[in-house]
């Protein structure tokens, strides 16, 4: 290679990173950057986390060869974590899937069999005889899909449409539900309507940050770094870190709480009291904005109904409130004085009391931030309600820099499983399918009779993986998701259930994951830039791609594989005699005729794209995003879930919504920023009739488990910075595995001397549901305090999530990762 | 396979107290240039070698020096000879 290409090559790099800060570079090095390339650039969300950076995607000759920050991008500003940095090569890994595989013994489907390569049609014409059987023999609620946040919109939205009006079921739901039900859940209740009114844009405007247990400079780097970037511009400002064990945010923090797990509810509550206790409540706000209600308490934790901690529990799975006065929830609160929160959390008064200040102070700006800690807790949408109490108590909300802001996991769990409704209750636009009024408008837009949704709610993730062990599930596809290493309890649950003869599972995955070794059927899947798509990152931003390179051969995207499978069934071969005598003509149409070629999704040609490659509008002969992105918009514009029309998104950097006239909406519920809120209510929380948002009273109440004289020690499961979730993609990227190889578990050097072990030993994590061999880290990023460990459950040959109980939140069905009893011996 | 060179920018946010130190330290690095620092002390960094791995050891080697707040990586490029190889960067 030539000096001179090489010093081109460093120019780019150069430009790129002055660009992201704004950095003056010699002339010279201008210059050489602005020689010609042969590689073609074209923008695209990152494929991990929620965050929803944009980044520039090289391609040369087929292949993606590089990738840059953004510098348009208002998420990024042209900055990369080191995940988004190696997003080039998660498309090669050497195990790619490029042909179905099908158990089979002597040329046949066989659920003993070996996995063999089948074609395409082979392996959904079983998949569809496999379906037919089911739904004739034993109805559409034996017949399922697990999804996921990691869907583009239009696949989940096809997704969706096809269980619920093709199939007739509501049994299909995300992976979001591991992840973001609690938040979901929090939203519903307390505003009536789903999604964070602030945006990022208040991490430039707040004063103080509070950390509930969130570990953003790992899980959400690129918005530690505009933190990072606040607190130290601004001296003034200050960060407040929760959290049950130490971890990398605590470098940055002024104010660091390391509290026992659980006792959030009891900080929560005490924050409350103290805001009240010392008149800092904001009266005016309170009364024309806010209301308050009683929770019902001892709800149980989401278990099997005969599981004894739900025979035990007064009110199982019970979501209701009754209101009450102002002084009723003073009262309710006072209990949760500073001495009960330290003595509960075990965090030194002083430190609670300082950012309890920071939360009354009418003068300080605060931000809330949080994720998993908060949402995968037994009681997550309490906890996601008593953060808002907090803010609506001061009217810190919905203003620059006042904002309680639910941090997201995957890049569309807010895009595609939360405003598609691809939930087993939900439908788009925040609709649900119990209400009549909502079915009937779906039906209406979908131009289908009314009574094609069913009323029930389906099965959710954890309902689903028990309903297949009792094989009252019986077909199930699984997209885009690895729930044999993500889920909990796999070896009670996950595992009989896919492994039950009387279950047919089906895994579509770009790679040979755990989950697609435990199926009948794999589905080799195209990826992020081999496909046209559309995510929703965390503070409502739509944002798109075009498809950049071709899948390897033999690869289709989830979007192609459910469209073409809908074309291997009959209306009549699917539904009720009753159903297709209230549209006759329906009879003899396929369901693809019926839900994709319907007139609405079929509209806009093939050649309205503008990108070279389309595969699946080559291979249906329209242009297929396009179309279900416009008739999926319909059900939320005029209903403050308003989205641009879709050529747009190409051309932007995304687009927070109600995008309203060409303009996007920063802050939801105030006057002037969100065009739902007329002039002079000054506040609307629109999404309940009275548009009042309102305060819960709810109580701390304890953790499905805890440690006891055998399973002694706390441990949480979680990620780490190098890679995503189960590593299905990260792991496959030769640098970030060899940055992070191996799974370990945290411990303090006290905890890991007491049971004879040290820093690098061998040992067996136990629970009563199995064990995992790991080594000890006494000494790494995560610094636990006694009685507490942390363990990531990205190393497929660790499956430490098998320990976990499948407790959830009953309210949400949201699994408890973060406070499972273990034990801890010598290997 | 063929020879390939790796280039990777990044920008490294020093703490004012330490931009200095930071300096040494980085253009000490191999394959490491400095193109330009900021009034707030950002750091714009040039890494480059034959192998991802020595670029991947130098931004463990940035992250680890005391004083740096943070870094990001912003650009990633894999050049080889034999530009037009249908051969994928497998390790």
């Amino acid at each position: 290679m030539s000096i001179s290409r090489r010093e081109f090559l460093k120019a780019n790099a150069a430009v790129a990173a002055a660009t992201a800060v704004g950095a003056t570079l010699p002339v010279k090095i201008v210059e050489a950057a602005e020689q010609k390339d042969s590689i073609k650039w074209d923008k695209a969300p990152c494929r991990f986390c929620g965050v929803g950076c944009s980044v520039l995607v090289g391609t040369d000759n087929g292949k993606v060869v590089a990738t840059k920050g953004d510098p348009e991008s208002p998420v990024n500003k042209g900055l990369n974590c080191i995940k988004g940095y190696f997003l080039s090569k998660i498309m090669y890994g050497k195990d790619r899937l490029t042909t179905p595989l099908l158990r089979m013994t002597d040329g046949k489907y066989d659920k003993e069999g070996e996995f063999t390569p089948v074609s395409w049609d082979t392996a959904l014409d079983t998949m569809a005889d496999k379906w037919k059987h089911t739904l004739n023999t034993k109805g559409p609620t034996a017949v399922g899909m697990f999804g996921s946040g990691q869907w583009t919109i239009w696949e989940g939205y096809a997704a969706s449409k096809l269980h619920k009006a093709g199939f007739l079921t509501n049994n299909i739901d995300p992976n979001a539900r591991h992840c973001m039900a609690s938040a979901v859940g929090g939203f519903m209740r307390t505003f009536g309507i789903d999604e964070p009114m602030g945006c990022y844009d208040d991490l430039e405007a707040a004063d103080e940050f509070v950390l509930w247990g969130a570990n953003m400079a790992e899980m959400h780097p690129i918005l530690w770094a505009r933190l990072s970037d606040r607190r130290l511009s601004s001296p003034t400002s200050r960060v407040h870190v929760l959290s049950t064990y130490q971890n990398r945010s605590f470098d940055l923090a002024d104010n660091a709480m390391v509290f026992r797990p659980q006792s959030d509810l009891a900080i929560l509550n005490y924050i409350a009291n103290y805001i009240i206790q010392n008149d800092a409540v904001n009266k005016d706000f309170v009364t024309k904005h806010t209301k308050f209600a009683l929770g019902t308490t001892d709800i149980g934790y989401g278990l099997r109904p005969e599981h004894p901690l739900e025979q035990k529990a007064k009110n199982p799975g019970n979501g209701k409130s009754a209101p009450i006065s102002f002084d009723e929830y003073a009262k309710f609160v006072s209990t949760y004085t500073l001495e009960y929160a330290a003595e509960m959390s075990g965090v030194e008064p002083e430190k609670l009391e300082l950012m309890a200040k920071a939360y009354a102070d009418p003068k300080v700006k605060v931000m809330s931030l949080w994720t998993m800690g908060i949402n995968q807790h037994v009681r997550g949408v309490w906890a996601n309600n008593m953060l808002y109490n907090i803010h609506l108590l001061t009217g810190k909300i919905a203003t620059p820099g006042n904002s309680p802001f639910s941090l997201t996991g995957q890049p569309s769990a807010c895009g595609t499983a939360r405003e598609v409704g691809t939930f087993s209750h939900r439908l788009p636009a925040d609709m649900v399918v119990k209400n009549p009024k909502h079915r009937k408008r779906t039906e209406a837009l979908w131009q289908l009779p009314e009574g094609t949704i069913p009323p029930k709610p389906g099965y959710h993730a954890v309902l689903q993986t028990r309903m297949l062990r009792d094989g009252k599930l019986n077909c199930y596809w699984n997209m885009c998701t690895n729930n044999m290493q993500a889920g909990a309890n796999i070896n009670e649950e996950i595992y009989p259930g896919f492994r039950n003869p009387e279950n047919f599972i089906v895994v579509s995955d770009p790679y040979p994951t755990v989950t697609a070794m435990a199926a009948d059927l794999i589905l080799p899947t195209a990826m992020w830039v081999e496909k046209e798509g559309a995510y929703g990152n965390a503070e409502r931003r739509t944002h798109m791609w075009h498809q950049q390179v071709k899948p390897p051969e033999g690869a289709k995207s989830d979007l192609w594989q459910l469209m073409e499978f809908s074309k291997r069934f009959k209306v009549s071969e699917v539904w009720p005699a009753e159903l297709i005598a209230k549209k006759p003509e329906y009879a003899d149409k396929t369901l693809f005729e019926v839900l994709f070629a319907n007139g609405v999704v079929d509209k806009f040609p093939a050649d309205e794209c503008k990108a070279d490659l389309n595969d699946e509008s080559d291979a249906f002969g329209f242009y297929v995003q396009k179309g279900l992105f416009e008739e999926y918009a319909q059900f939320g514009r005029g209903h403050a879930h308003d989205l641009a029309p879709f050529d747009t998104y190409h051309e932007n950097r995304g687009a927070r919504w109600p995008v309203i006239d060409g303009k996007e909406t920063l802050r939801r519920f105030v006057e002037g920023s969100d065009p739902y809120v007329k002039a002079g209510e000054g506040f609307n929380f629109y999404g309940k009739p009275d548009g009042k948002a309102v305060i819960f009273a709810l109580p701390y109440e304890p953790a499905a488990e805890e440690p006891n004289e055998e399973y002694d020690i706390w441990l949480s499961t979680g990620r780490v910075l190098e890679h995503w979730h189960t590593g299905s993609m990260t792991a496959r990227v030769p640098e970030l595995y060899r940055a992070y190889p191996d799974a370990q578990i945290f411990m303090h050097p006290e905890d890991a001397k007491a049971r004879g072990v040290k820093r690098g030993d061998e040992v067996i994590v136990a629970s009563p549901r199995g064990e995992v061999k790991t080594r000890v880290e006494t000494k790494g990023r995560n610094k636990p305090p006694r009685g507490v460990a942390f363990m990531p459950f990205f190393d497929a040959r660790q499956l430490v999530n098998k320990l976990l109980l499948d407790a959830t939140d009953p309210l949400s069905k949201e699994t408890d990762f973060k406070k499972c009893p273990v034990k801890v011996t010598k290997a | 396979m063929s020879k390939e060179f790796h280039i990777t920018s990044l920008v490294v946010h020093a703490a004012s107290k330490s931009v200095a130190d930071i300096k040494q330290r980085l253009s000490a690095l191999e394959g490491a240039e400095i193109h330009a620092v900021t009034d707030e002390g950002k750091f714009v960094v040039t890494l480059e070698g034959e192998t991802q791995r020595s670029i991947l050891d130098n931004v463990e080697a940035i992250n680890a020096l005391e004083g740096v707040i943070n870094s990001s990586l912003i650009y990633h490029q894999v050049d080889s000879e034999e530009q037009k190889s249908e051969e994928h960067h497998e390790h």
